[in-house]
């Protein structure tokens, strides 16, 4: 985390970064710009510019892409010292993109952010190749002079509410565990099929008036943050999102076991509630499968009815 | 009419402050509709070509206005030309629905500009978008059809190959490589 402090004569404002790719999203006139100009004007002028690292705006089109690939050179060469100098020269700045800069047009510009090893403040309102998450997207906020980042709106919760429709992204053995999940509760569950589809499968349970959760993965929503940024506050849609998750509905020992409770008909009115750890699962799964279980418990009240007792 | 194209277009113009240095006219500081939107959306109040208000009534250059309303500025005045919408927040989305309506006017879209909050009341949306080359009369069909577009597409929807032949571009960028990725 770093933090840049500007105080010009006519706009003061603090920005704290907390990860290394911070994206500045919000409405026109709000002083994005402005506030990113008068940072690379003043750079570390000192008692006008507070910063742990040298700040700049990206100027060349490849001048990330060209410095990222001096140290690979260098470590190619087996020059490990240079390298070393070198990424350390690349940790030591603070970088800002604005919308409409071609480098972030590039193909390569993932790899070559995930190869730098500063701070990087992109200004864009759709952005799709890198990776980011809602945490990393702040609006510009102003009080007379003085400018501040605040994250957008968290669209994740510590508590959900029982949905009527719950919409997942994954198609095959992630919407299984839901619907084992969520199996005796009355609500219904689809798939989206991938991610590019939320936005349809929300806009067509809207029509019905309905309670929507959407599940996905915890990347899943940060490449379209900009796309579904309007359901972030209504309050008819709630936005669930799981790290970690692959693991277990890729596993074969849990594929094996909903594989036969389907083929045994044991999805009929079964729930994960009726699991029994101890002789349905191995002890590896067993026990992960428990941790994500508790998660859930404690994301979703409305499971621990008395018609949903946890799993045994 | 508004003509959205969404996706993305070579020679849309997407930098907004080089094209408004470029095309800019004494004359549009003075036209109440251009004072009017930049109030609006900038909260800047416009003198002259040369001098302006802003929101704390310090002096400033006309210059330094957002580019999203150096967009709406262009998007009105000019002619045959394509602008980058995804330099427009959602507050000039009542304004580029204006424009629409007194003249034809053309943007590319890769986000969801949020054009309900330009909405006075249910028959108030109108333009074509260009992907299905039909015109919509209901933000809620707009709404609609763009989740679609976005489900077939991806997420960089799609590559505008074939934009009008008389429109001009100041400026030149290369899309192909974004292409490339949606394409695979």
């Amino acid at each position: 985390m770093t933090s840049i402090e500007l105080r010009a004569k006519n706009l003061q404002a603090k920005l704290m970064l907390k990860n290394k790719l911070t994206v500045i999203f919000d409405e026109s006139g709000t002083g994005k710009t402005l506030i990113t100009r008068l940072l690379d004007f003043y750079r570390s002028t000192k008692g006008i510019v507070f910063s742990d690292y040298p700040i700049r705006l990206l100027d060349g089109l490849d001048e990330i892409e060209n410095k990222a690939y001096e140290v690979k050179k260098e470590a190619n060469n087996g020059n490990k010292v240079v390298s070393t100098i070198k990424a350390k020269e690349l940790r030591r700045e603070i970088l800002f993109i604005d919308a409409h800069h071609p480098a972030l047009a590039k193909s390569t510009l993932r790899k070559n952010v995930e190869m730098f090893d500063g701070y990087i403040v992109i200004i864009s309102r759709h952005f799709s190749s890198l990776p980011f998450g809602t945490s990393d997207v702040y609006t510009v906020k102003s009080e007379n002079r003085f400018h501040w980042l605040e994250m957008i709106t968290d669209p994740y919760k510590d508590e959900y509410d029982k949905p009527d429709v719950i919409i997942v992204e994954d198609e095959t053995w992630g919407l299984d565990f839901y619907k084992l999940l969520f199996g005796n509760l009355g609500v219904d569950i689809f798939s989206c099929e991938n991610k590019d589809h939320i936005r349809e499968a929300i806009k067509s349970c809207s029509k019905h008036s309905k309670r929507i959760m959407v599940i996905c993965n915890s990347c899943g929503l940060s490449n379209h943050i900009f796309d579904l940024y309007d359901y972030f506050d209504n309050s008819h849609v709630q936005f669930f999102a799981i790290e970690s998750f692959e693991w277990i509905v890729l596993s074969p020992f849990f594929r094996r076991f909903v594989e036969d409770y389907k083929l045994n008909k044991r999805s009929d009115g079964f729930c994960l509630s009726d699991l029994n750890y101890e002789t349905d699962l191995t002890k590896g799964v067993a026990d992960k499968l428990k941790l994500i279980m508790e998660e859930h418990y404690r994301r979703f009240p409305f499971l621990q009815s008395k018609d949903t007792p946890r799993p045994r | 009419m508004l003509n959205i194209w969404l996706g993305n277009c070579d020679i849309s113009v997407y930098d907004m402050d080089v094209a408004f240095e470029y095309y800019q006219e004494d004359g549009w500081f003075t036209d109440p509709y251009v004072i009017g939107m930049v109030k609006d959306v900038d909260k800047t109040e416009l003198i002259s070509h040369r001098l302006a208000y802003d929101y704390m009534g310090d002096p400033m250059n006309p210059r330094e206005l957002s580019g999203g309303v150096k967009a709406l500025i262009l998007l009105y005045m000019i002619d045959n030309i394509i602008i980058d919408g995804n330099m427009m927040g959602n507050n000039c989305a009542r304004w580029i629905l204006d424009i629409g309506k007194r003249r034809d006017c053309y943007i590319t879209l890769c986000y969801f500009l949020n054009f309900e909050e330009g909405i006075k009341s249910d028959d108030d949306f109108e333009c074509r978008l260009l992907n299905v080359d039909k015109v919509i009369k209901s933000f809620d069909e707009y709404d609609t059809l763009f989740g679609k577009l976005l489900g077939k597409h991806g997420l960089e929807f799609e590559y505008w190959r074939n934009p009008p032949e008389n429109f001009n571009c100041i400026m030149e960028r290369d899309l192909s490589q974004l292409y490339e990725q949606t394409e695979d």
